[in-house]
């Protein structure tokens, strides 16, 4: 028997299935994901097994379950909840395909024989020793400099008092992407729901109109800290804008103690042939430094990443694929199928 | 910087390989416009798995 609700309308207290989750990213650190508190999105679905002290985090995209990160569980509980799941996935006719295990998991799984590629990497900063100072980024001290002389402020809100700011950012920021722009899930975050509790919005505000915003989640583990997550502005305005937001972020979180700005996983960035493991495809990897350089339309890791060297980021922490059997193209394009991508 | 050997500046033809990834980016745009389709995914894979195998033979070129 296994266990495999979503969180859609779970509360922390009022189903075992929102606290089980909780814990096992709070506990279950080994692998070092930046990104756990995805697991706690509405809409992605936890798998657990009676005995075993883990979940995992997944969603269906049409034949594969896609799996986020690797299991979030005990050691000895790691292996056997992965063999129940790739069973329960093969047990209804569907494949599993892994996104964002960390290296802890990437041996983990090329060990029970997963191909295992780099799909990419995560980015993060240390903030004690963060600093704006130095010619390097004179640039964007202009620049949030001048958003602030346009008027920004950045509040801390709760997001249930500002659903009318947010979708009004959300409507405009999606409606500058083209028509058949969709928004991101399941690997990008999310506000709302039963673990907004958790996160912290920062909105920012031009003569008390909404013009960007800034969600942080929390990360656990030995580099814990905040991950910079779900950020959108109004198209057209004041250049520097969500870099003013991030900076303010920052001070508050320096005051506050906090060691570590994680800026998240980027698909195609950071790729070293150093970081992979044996047995993976030659092909996929050529793949991935291909989408680099010329798939924007698939995903726009350059203008990404390009935000996120701004801040001068450590070495990138490589994130991998995980292929049920050989590599697999469509496995691969689900990965972006269960993101709402198309 | 002089030199006594013959300088070729002809760009090479395309290799199968080269032939290989051209397929492989069309597979995958092709999965994505038809991502329930089964031969789509096969033909695919199997552009994947036959360019695994000639890059294998010559890690260089990955």
């Amino acid at each position: 028997m296994t266990s495999t609700p979503t969180l859609e309308n779970t509360a922390p207290g009022k189903t075992a299935l929102y606290d089980t989750v909780l814990h096992a990213i709070r506990t279950h650190t080994q692998a070092e994901n930046p990104s756990a508190f995805l697991a706690m999105s509405r809409g992605t679905s936890a798998f657990t097994a009676p005995g075993l002290d883990g979940v995992i985090a997944y969603r269906r995209a049409g034949r594969y379950l896609v799996q986020f990160g690797g299991p979030f569980a005990a050691a000895d509980s790691y292996r056997p909840l992965l063999d129940r799941f790739v069973a329960h996935a093969h047990g209804q006719g569907l494949r599993v395909v892994g996104a964002q295990l960390q290296r802890h998991d990437a041996q983990a799984y090329a060990e029970r024989g997963f191909t295992v590629n780099q799909f990419g990497s995560s980015w993060v900063v240390h903030l004690p020793d963060f600093t704006l100072r130095g010619t390097r980024f004179m640039r964007m001290r202009n620049k949030i400099s001048r958003a602030f002389r346009s008027g920004l402020q950045v509040r801390e809100v709760p997001a249930e008092d500002v659903a009318g700011a947010i979708h009004e950012i959300d409507t405009a920021w999606l409606g500058s992407k083209g028509a058949d722009a969709r928004p991101l899930e399941f690997l990008v975050g999310e506000l709302g729901g039963p673990a907004q509790q958790h996160r912290r919005l920062f909105v920012g505000t031009i003569d008390s109109r909404p013009v960007g915003y800034i969600s942080y989640s929390p990360v656990y583990g030995s580099r814990a800290g905040w991950m910079h997550d779900l950020s959108r502005r109004i198209p057209d305005g004041t250049p520097g804008l969500m870099e003013a937001i991030n900076s303010h972020v920052i001070d508050i979180f320096r005051a506050e103690g906090a060691q570590w700005l994680h800026f998240g996983f980027t698909p195609f960035t950071g790729l070293d042939a150093a970081n992979e493991l044996p047995g993976h495809s030659p092909s996929f990897r050529w793949l991935m430094h291909f989408l680099w350089e010329q798939g924007a339309a698939l995903y726009p890791a350059q203008t990404q990443l390009a935000y996120k060297e701004k801040w001068a980021p450590q070495a990138p922490i490589p994130e991998y694929v995980a292929f049920d059997g050989p590599a697999s193209v469509a496995a691969f394009a689900h990965i972006f199928r269960a993101c709402n991508a198309f | 910087m002089t030199t006594d050997t013959t300088e070729t500046t002809a760009t090479a033809a395309p290799t199968e390989a080269d032939a290989l990834k051209q397929q492989l980016v069309e597979s995958l745009m092709g999965v994505i416009g038809a991502p329930d389709d089964l031969d789509t995914a096969r033909r695919a894979d199997d552009v994947l798995h036959t360019l695994d195998t000639r890059l294998a033979a010559e890690p260089a070129a990955a």
